[in-house]
């Protein structure tokens, strides 16, 4: 099956070598900076989709044909009115771990699988749908994302529908723009992920300043499959409550003279609130190495509350990403009690962590807006290389001071918290607009490795190479 | 940050030495000290009480505080436990303290057991057995009453149990990292050879420790033994089966099951039962070792040979003078001791012997916290008739055992029909 699911991927990136040279031959040329890849997360969907905001396109001037389109994709186009585009991205892992302990050596897996469409009904109206498996191991297809987005004015648009809540950088920014094969383990394990809800957001200043307000059905996706208590009679199943978050970025230097490709430096910071029911459903953390080094066992009930900074800055062929989140889980009457109390509260438990990342591309293309390949494979060139690194840690701990050893009791007042430290080194060869091959080193290093997926082993290996193609 | 983090740091490990210095005044000793009710007190999280008592047919674990004589230990970890003993409103349960910290102890112990006497209306039989043995230095566990508070109200009278475990090995044998399994009752077995297959050895006997080696190495010893016990010759059957079990020892303990009349034990009316079989570390003997006596002290005239016959190592090893003489020596041993008197008698009346005045003194010490206990499936007048059963068997228990031991083991003692 999954040498079988390799041929086919491998089919589907040669063909996609290929396709550069026969649209050459058939005349339809990518026009020079159209359609740029998307910019990470949030900012995409806070600029006007290029064919639907006139002026603002490098294509505005130019007559776009209606009917079937193919450029950086297919899709369909009747003017301004209507807009579809079809998004597909196909991403498979050849990794292996040290230790080994599934003891199968290298193995293939698909990853993410998706398929979409995007479009525009007039100027002011966006959506976008997108559906399939988002990770290796996931039991069936789902929708991910599924929204519109209603824009009046810059300043002021709201879309409703199931999308990701506004927080966190990295978390933000689709699978194509990553600059490494996983996200951070930061970003996985405090972010919230995908819900049902309705946002608020816009920008100003030129795009000095953007924002979002939202209020979302539930916490999020991350992490997945709540586990509420088993409701005492007559007590009333416990309800997940609904989130509001809001993130706020400012990039100070649009306001300067500075060139456009060196003034996106981009600070930020995002707030959400949500409550989470009794049960075991805290935030967890795993590695990349596969596994968890914190693991949901501990009772927690009550607010959820996560805070988080970042900033992001590309100069020219290189970028710079950096992130601090927190996470804070309350245990609202899950103590086991005390000569004075019974089910008293205890300390919340609090997942903190940070990252530094920062990418070259060695062949020089600009990184601002996305790495567009000057000289594509078969075209003349090799494509383009991009080397990155990243540093990050995340740790879980009761907050505060400690009160009592720590302990894996669920109802722990100090629970046994752990930490993971992680050291990313990468390749990324962008073979034209749509393959992307990505190799990366990963280091791993738990606090306490006996509460890890390789207990007896500090420090873990992952080797990974992705190959993913898309459009 | 780093200020407040050295504070916190200061705090724990001052809190911990002071945890250390508290939990050093006392011993586990003190702990199953049986010259007091102790008072233990659990704390649960009322949602986790609800499902223990409902469900109280599982062995779900569920987190507690626990308080002993002004200690707090935090995080142990509870469950029911039991067979025909099992009840929702008064369970007995599991106390385990390293479940949630690998090779956490409190005073020693790594668990403790709080049994509900459910099958004792007196709740001094096991307390009085498990004593017994002891005091003839036997290896079992260290017993005491235990008035139980959970969430601060009193949920009744208990007794603590010392669990057998590593803790208890190594107190009772000076080692632990041996193989120790429980004896799991299904059916009456006598120790017949179950053929050479492992897997009836495994269902009678569950490994405690070390239960993830391969059955070869957990259960071909004990196979060996129970071979040997049935296919020795008579001549070659004491060095045969002292290759694996110290025959002495054995004889030793069935002599004082016999004594304190446990209908439930090696050479029960059910055929083997409640034991556990130890086996140190690197060597091949395999040492018995008792296990909740809730079925001794009832019949004044327990016989001394119950399940001799049915038994195929009792059987055989009464056929050998020295192993006989064991079993006699131990039945005089333990009738001494039922018997033995403290000081001078008062004349015209005969003075109460150890067991009489053990279980009088007991008797009078959990009576407050036995009438107070509204989740026992007894009454007051049953627990006083209990406890009366129990006094009279300690009153005569002792000559009766001398009376049958002579007639039946005594050197030169014939066949009696």
């Amino acid at each position: 099956m999954r040498t079988s699911c390799a041929i086919a991927g491998v089919v589907v990136a040669a063909a996609l070598l290929v396709v550069p040279q026969a649209a050459a031959r058939t005349g339809s040329p990518q026009a020079p900076g159209s359609a740029p890849p998307p910019a990470p997360g949030l900012s995409l969907r806070l600029e006007p989709l290029p064919p639907a905001a006139p002026g603002t396109s490098p294509q505005a001037g130019t007559a776009e044909p209606n009917g079937f389109v193919w450029d950086n994709r297919p899709g369909i186009r009747y003017g301004d009115w209507f807009t579809l585009d079809l998004r597909a991205l196909l991403e498979g892992d050849v990794r292996s771990t040290d230790p080994d302990l599934s003891g199968s050596g290298a193995t293939f897996e698909w990853s993410r699988r998706r398929i979409g469409v995007e479009g525009t009904v007039t100027k002011y109206v966006e959506y976008e749908i997108d559906y399939g498996f988002d990770a290796a191991g996931e039991a069936r297809a789902e929708l991910r994302d599924a929204f519109v987005n209603v824009r009046p004015a810059a300043f002021a648009r709201v879309q409703g529908g199931r999308f990701k809540i506004p927080f966190g950088y990295e978390r933000l920014t689709g699978p194509r723009n990553l600059d490494f094969v996983y996200r951070s383990r930061v970003s996985d394990a405090l972010t919230p992920g995908r819900s049902v809800g309705a946002m608020v957001h816009g920008r100003a200043f030129g795009r000095a300043l953007q924002y979002g307000v939202g209020l979302f059905n539930d916490d999020g996706e991350v992490p997945p499959g709540l586990e509420p208590v088993e409701p005492l009679p007559d007590e009333p199943a416990p309800q997940e409550g609904r989130t509001w978050a809001a993130r706020a970025t400012v990039a100070p230097l649009r306001l300067t003279s500075l060139p456009g490709r060196y003034n996106n430096l981009e600070v930020g910071g995002a707030f959400t609130s949500g409550t989470v029911p009794a049960g075991r459903n805290h935030l967890q953390g795993e590695t990349v190495f596969g596994g968890t080094f914190f693991d949901r066992q501990y009772y927690t009930n009550g607010p959820r509350t996560r805070f988080g900074l970042e900033l992001s800055w590309a100069i020219g062929p290189a970028s710079i990403a950096a992130e601090y989140l927190v996470a804070r889980e309350s245990r609202e009457g899950q103590g086991v009690g005390n000569e004075g109390q019974a089910d008293n509260d205890l300390p919340e438990i609090e997942g903190r962590g940070w990252y530094v990342a920062g990418t070259w591309v060695v062949t020089g293309e600009h990184r601002d807006g996305g790495v567009k390949v000057k000289r594509p494979l078969l075209r003349g060139g090799f494509g383009a290389i991009e080397v990155a690194a990243r540093y990050e840690r995340l740790r879980f701990a009761s907050a505060g001071s400690p009160q009592e050893p720590p302990s894996r009791s669920p109802r722990a007042a100090t629970i046994a918290g752990n930490a993971d430290r992680a050291w990313t080194l990468g390749v990324n060869w962008y073979v034209n607009r749509w393959v992307k091959i990505r190799f990366n080193a990963i280091n791993e290093r738990l606090d306490d490795p006996e509460l890890g997926p390789a207990p007896g082993y500090p420090s873990l290996w992952t080797m990974v190479t992705q190959f993913g193609v898309g459009f | 940050m780093v200020s407040r983090r050295c504070l916190a740091g200061v705090m724990l490990v001052t809190a911990l030495c002071a945890d250390a210095r508290a939990a050093a005044a006392q011993t586990a000793d003190d702990l199953f000290g049986d010259q007091a009710v102790q008072r233990i007190d659990l704390y649960v999280n009322t949602r986790d009480w609800y499902w223990l008592k409902t469900r109280f047919a599982a062995n779900d674990y569920y987190p507690a505080n626990m308080k002993w004589n002004g200690t707090t230990v935090t995080n142990v970890a509870l469950r029911v436990r039991g067979t025909g003993s099992r009840s929702d409103a008064k369970p007995a349960l599991r106390v385990d303290f390293n479940r949630y910290a690998a090779g956490r102890t409190f005073l020693g112990l790594t668990s403790m057991a709080l049994n509900n006497s459910a099958q004792d209306p007196s709740g001094l039989r096991e307390l009085l057995t498990m004593k017994t043995y002891r005091a003839l230095g036997l290896p079992a566990p260290r017993m005491a009453p235990v008035a139980l508070y959970v969430n601060n109200a009193y949920l009744g009278l208990y007794n603590a149990v010392e669990e057998v475990d590593e803790a208890f090995l190594t107190r009772a044998f000076g080692e632990s990292a041996g193989h120790l399994f429980e004896y799991r009752w299904s059916d009456f077995y006598h120790f017949e050879y179950l053929g050479s297959a492992l897997e009836p050895y495994a269902a009678l006997y569950e490994p405690k420790t070390r239960v993830t080696e391969s059955m070869g190495a957990l259960y071909l010893p004990v196979e060996a033994m129970i071979r040997a016990m049935n296919d020795a010759s008579d001549d070659s059957f004491v060095a045969a089966v002292s290759a694996y079990t110290n025959l002495p020892d054995f004889m030793r303990l069935v002599a004082v099951q016999a004594a304190i009349g446990e209908a439930d034990g090696l050479l029960g009316n059910w055929g083997l039962s409640n034991h556990f079989l130890y086996r140190p570390d690197r060597s091949s003997l395999h040492r018995f070792i008792p296990w909740d006596a809730s079925s001794s002290l009832r019949a004044l005239d327990y016989p001394l040979h119950a399940g001799h016959e049915q038994n195929v190592l009792m059987r055989r090893a009464l056929r050998v003078p020295a192993l006989k003489a064991v079993y006699y020596n131990t039945l005089l041993e333990a009738a001494a001791l039922f018997d033995r008197i403290d000081g001078p008698g008062v004349p015209e009346q005969p003075a109460p012997g150890w067991l009489e005045r053990e279980a009088a003194r007991l008797r009078d010490l959990v009576r407050p916290a036995a009438y107070a206990d509204r989740a026992r499936p007894y009454t007051n007048e049953e627990f006083e008739a209990g406890a009366e059963e129990v006094l009279a068997f300690a009153r005569i228990r002792g000559a009766f055992v001398r009376w049958e031991a002579a007639r039946r083991f005594a050197p030169g003692a014939g066949p009696i029909y």
